[in-house]
C-alpha cells in the first residue's frame, strides 16, 4: 500500500496489551487522514455517552498519507478524542517529527484506551509496545519529561509526546506536548491522556513509507517548496502570526478585556512589528517545513533568560484579553503554559473571566488566596497560570475552563464566560466579523478559528464583514470543508496561498502519494463528509441547535467599532445565518442530518452501525 | 493642478508592508479620481524596495503582490485597481492572510 499502512495500532493501558486492526482502503480514501481519519475512528470506536475521562474513551493519534513523504509542511498529526471542555468531538493538530516517527512504527493511527494502574511511559518501537513505570516522571514539566525519557531510554533519536503537570492534574485544557515544545493544544487532549495515567509516549520506528509516484511527487514538492518561500508566506516567515495584533487592533476586531472592547490603546509593545525589533531572537521551522513561521522571543526574569515561541492567539489571550500590555509578562506566561502543558487560549480566556468576576465582586481575595485578580495586573496573571497548572488556590475553580467555572460560581457569571460549547474563544471579535461569528457558533469543535477558517471569507474582497445574512451560511460551510481537507491531508494552513487550485492540486498529490484515484470534486466532498461525521458525533453525544450559539455578551452588547460605530450581532441575526448554514449543508432546520444527506456522503453505514468498541 | 481638484488621504502600513516601506503611515495628495492603480504606481516610484515585495508590475497594471490587500476605511477589503479613493479616506495596507 502506498501512502498508508492500512493498519491501526490499538493499545489498552488497563490490560497492558496491544493489537493491530486493519482499515480498509476505501475508508482511508474517504476520510484521508488526520482530523478526518481521527473522526472516523472516534465515531466507530467510542461508546456513545461515555465521559471523556472514562477509561474506555479512546484517545487517537492519526497521521496522514502525506506524513513521511518529503512534501513541505507535511509532518503533522491529529489528536482526536471527546473533549472534557465540550463533551463533543475534539481534534488538535501538531507539527513535529512525532508524526513521521508514529507512521514509521507501521501504523496510520494509534488508538489508546484504558487507564494504566500506575503512571506509565508507553514505548512504541515498530510493532513492539512496552508499558514502562513512569513514576519518576510525575510532576515534571513537558520539557523535563521529554529530556528525562530520552536519557532513561538512552535513546536520543526517540520522539516523545508528553503531558506536563496540567495534564496530570486533569486541567481540562491541558495539551499534549511533543518534540521540544510542540503542542496538540486545544480542547484538552492532555487531560484525556492524564486520565489514562499516561505521562508520555516514546516513538521509534523504522518502517519504510513508500509513495506511488515518487518522481512526479518530488517535482510537485519542488514547486511547493519554492512557493512556500515566496510572497504568499511573507507574513508568516518575516513576522509570524503575531502580525495580526496591530492589524486586528486597527480593524477593531482584537478582543480586549474579556470582549468588553475590540481595541486597546498603547498596544505598541505587543505588536508583531515591535516584537521583531525588541524581543525576537530567531525563527524556527516545524519538522519538514520550508516556511519557518515560528518566531522565538526572549525576555528575562530575575536576570534569567526566558525564550519562547509566541503566536497571535497566545499574544491575544494572555495579553489584551486580560488587559496586559507588557510583552515580557506575555512571554513569561506563555513559557509557563508550555512547560505545564496548558492551552494558552483557554488559559487566557478563563483568567479573563476570573478577572471580570473579581472586578464585579463575585470573586474575592479570599477566593483567589490573595491574588488581586484585576485586569492588567501582570503579577496576577503569572500567579494564576501557576495556580491553574497545579490546581491550587483559584486554580481549583479555573481548571475546568470558563464554562465549568461559571457553572460552579453561579451568580450570573456565565454572562462573562466567553466560550462556544465550552471551548474558549479565539482572538477574532465576532461582532465585527460576521462570517467568523457563524463559523465559531456552528463548528463541532466549539469556538475554533482553525477548523472554521471563516475569517478568510470576511477578509476577502466583495464580502461585507459587518453584514449578517443568510448567504454567510454557504461561505462558512465552504470554508469549514476546505479546512477539513487541509487538516486531513494534512497541510499547514500557512501553505494554503501557495496553491492556485487547492482541490485540484491536492487531489493530484493524493494520487501521486497513494496511487488511489481522487478527483478535486471527491476531495471537496471528503471535506463535507468529515464535517458531517464530526457533527453526527456531536448529535450522538446530545447536541441540540441551542448549542450552536455565541456567548451572551456577544449577542447582547455592542462595542465601539470603526469610527466608534456601535458594532453588534443580535441573536436573530445569528439565527438567520445559522439557518443559512444548515440549509447550505442540506440539514433540517434543527441542524439534524437527514438520511439522504448521510447516504449521499456514504455515511449511512458508519452512522447507523458503529458499535463503539475497539476491543 | 489647483487645490480644488486634488484629494488628500492616508495610507497606513502594517506588517510586512511596514517593514518594507519603512514607515507606519503616509499622507498623500493626489488628483481627484485617484484609484488604487495610481496609488500602487506611487508606491513603486517612492519606494523602489516595494516592487516585487508589496506591488508588482503585470502588463500595463501595477497590482498588489500576493499576500497583501487594502482595507478601505477599515471596512472594505479590496485589491481592485479601479477602486476610487475619496478625500480623507484611510487605506490600510495589510496582510491578506488573517489566520493565526
Amino acid at each position: 500500500m502506498f501512502g498508508y499502512h492500512g493498519k491501526i495500532l490499538v493499545v489498552d493501558l488497563t490490560s497492558e496489551t496491544s493489537h493491530w486492526i486493519d482499515i480498509e482502503k476505501e475508508h482511508l480514501r474517504q476520510y484521508i487522514g488526520g482530523v478526518g481519519l481521527g473522526a472516523y475512528l472516534l465515531f466507530k470506536f467510542s461508546v456513545p455517552g461515555t465521559d471523556p475521562f472514562d477509561p474506555s474513551s479512546p484517545l487517537i493519534f492519526a497521521t496522514s498519507p502525506l506524513v513521511g513523504t518529503r512534501l513541505t509542511t507535511s509532518s503533522k498529526f491529529a489528536v482526536v478524542s471527546k473533549s472534557p471542555l465540550t463533551g463533543f468531538i475534539n481534534d488538535s493538530l501538531s507539527s513535529s517529527f512525532c508524526a513521521t516517527e508514529l507512521k514509521k512504527c507501521g501504523c496510520d493511527a494509534l488508538i489508546l484506551i484504558g487507564r494504566a494502574k500506575r503512571p506509565t511511559l508507553l514505548f512504541v518501537q515498530n510493532g513492539r509496545v512496552d508499558f514502562l513505570d513512569a513514576k519518576y516522571l510525575t510532576g515534571l514539566t513537558t520539557a523535563e519529561t521529554e529530556k528525562t525519557v530520552k536519557e532513561t531510554l538512552k535513546d536520543y533519536v526517540v520522539r516523545v509526546l508528553s503531558i506536563g503537570p496540567a495534564g496530570e492534574n486533569l486541567v481540562h485544557y491541558a495539551t499534549i506536548s511533543n518534540d521540544g515544545g510542540r503542542h496538540a493544544g486545544r480542547g484538552g487532549a492532555g487531560a484525556v491522556m492524564g486520565s489514562k495515567n499516561l505521562k508520555a509516549i516514546a516513538l521509534n520506528g523504522s518502517h519504510a513509507i513508500s509513495v506511488a509516484q515518487p518522481e512526479l511527487l518530488e517535482g510537485k514538492n519542488r514547486l511547493l517548496r519554492e512557493k512556500s518561500r515566496s510572497n504568499a508566506t511573507a507574513k508568516y516567515r518575516l513576522i509570524g502570526t503575531v502580525d495580526n495584533l496591530a492589524t486586528f487592533n486597527r480593524l477593531r476586531i482584537l478582543p480586549t478585556q474579556n470582549f468588553q472592547f475590540a481595541h486597546v490603546e498603547d498596544s505598541e509593545d505587543l505588536s508583531g512589528e515591535a516584537l521583531q525589533k525588541t524581543a525576537k531572537i530567531k525563527t524556527a521551522h516545524c519538522a519538514n517545513c520550508t516556511i519557518g513561521c515560528e518566531q522565538i522571543f526572549e525576555t528575562t526574569d530575575s536576570g534569567k533568560s526566558i525564550q519562547n515561541r509566541l503566536e497571535y492567539e497566545t499574544l491575544y489571550a494572555l495579553g489584551p484579553l486580560c488587559a496586559i500590555k507588557d510583552r515580557n509578562t506575555v512571554i513569561k506566561a506563555s513559557k509557563m503554559c508550555d512547560l505545564a502543558g496548558l492551552d494558552t487560549v483557554s488559559t487566557g480566556v478563563t483568567i479573563a473571566w476570573a478577572m471580570e468576576c473579581f472586578e464585579q465582586g463575585l470573586l474575592t481575595l479570599k477566593d483567589t488566596e490573595g491574588i488581586e485578580l484585576r485586569f492588567g495586573n501582570t503579577a496576577a496573571l503569572i500567579d494564576c497560570v501557576d495556580a491553574i497548572s497545579n490546581q491550587t488556590g483559584i486554580g481549583k475553580l479555573l481548571y475546568g475552563g470558563c464554562k465549568k467555572a461559571a457553572m460552579t460560581l453561579g451568580q450570573g457569571s456565565d454572562y462573562w464566560a466567553m466560550h462556544v460549547k465550552g471551548l474558549e474563544m479565539p482572538g477574532y471579535e465576532p461582532r465585527g466579523l460576521k462570517t467568523m461569528a457563524l463559523g465559531l457558533a456552528v463548528n463541532p469543535r466549539g469556538a475554533c478559528h482553525n477548523r472554521s477558517s471563516a475569517y478568510e471569507a470576511d477578509f476577502a474582497p466583495g464580502v461585507d464583514r459587518f453584514e449578517a445574512s443568510v448567504e454567510k451560511g454557504k461561505l462558512a460551510a465552504e470554508k469549514e470543508d476546505y479546512s477539513a481537507v487541509l487538516d486531513s491531508m494534512i497541510w499547514c494552513k500557512f501553505l494554503r496561498n501557495c496553491f492556485e487550485d487547492f482541490y485540484t492540486e491536492s487531489s493530484t498529490i493524493y494520487e501521486m502519494v497513494t496511487g488511489m484515484s481522487m478527483t478535486a470534486e471527491e476531495l471537496e466532498r471528503a471535506g463535507t463528509r468529515i464535517n458531517t461525521l464530526r457533527k453526527c458525533f456531536n448529535i450522538r453525544e446530545g447536541w441540540h441547535r441551542k448549542d450552536d450559539t455565541l456567548p451572551r455578551r456577544i449577542l447582547e452588547e455592542t462595542y465601539n467599532g470603526i469610527d466608534k460605530q456601535a458594532t453588534g450581532l443580535t441573536e436573530q441575526e445569528l439565527s438567520l445565518m445559522i439557518d443559512g448554514y444548515y440549509h447550505a449543508r442540506g440539514w433540517d432546520t434543527q441542524g439534524r442530518v437527514p438520511t439522504n444527506v448521510l447516504r449521499n456522503l456514504d455515511l449511512l453505514e458508519i452512522v447507523k452501525s458503529a458499535k463503539g468498541s475497539v476491543k | 493642478m489647483t487645490k480644488k481638484n486634488v484629494i488628500e488621504f492616508t495610507i497606513e502600513f502594517y506588517g510586512v508592508a511596514q517593514m518594507v516601506i519603512g514607515m507606519k503611515s503616509l499622507r498623500l495628495t493626489m488628483p481627484e479620481g485617484t484609484t488604487l492603480l495610481d496609488i500602487n504606481r506611487v508606491l513603486t516610484q517612492q519606494f523602489p524596495q516595494a516592487t516585487d515585495k508589496i506591488v508588482q508590475k503585470t502588463g500595463g497594471n501595477i497590482v498588489l503582490q500576493q499576500g497583501h490587500i487594502y482595507c478601505l476605511n477599515g471596512s472594505i477589503f479590496t485589491n481592485d485597481p479601479d477602486q476610487p479613493i475619496a478625500p480623507n479616506d484611510v487605506l490600510l495596507l495589510i496582510s491578506s492572510s488573517a489566520g493565526g
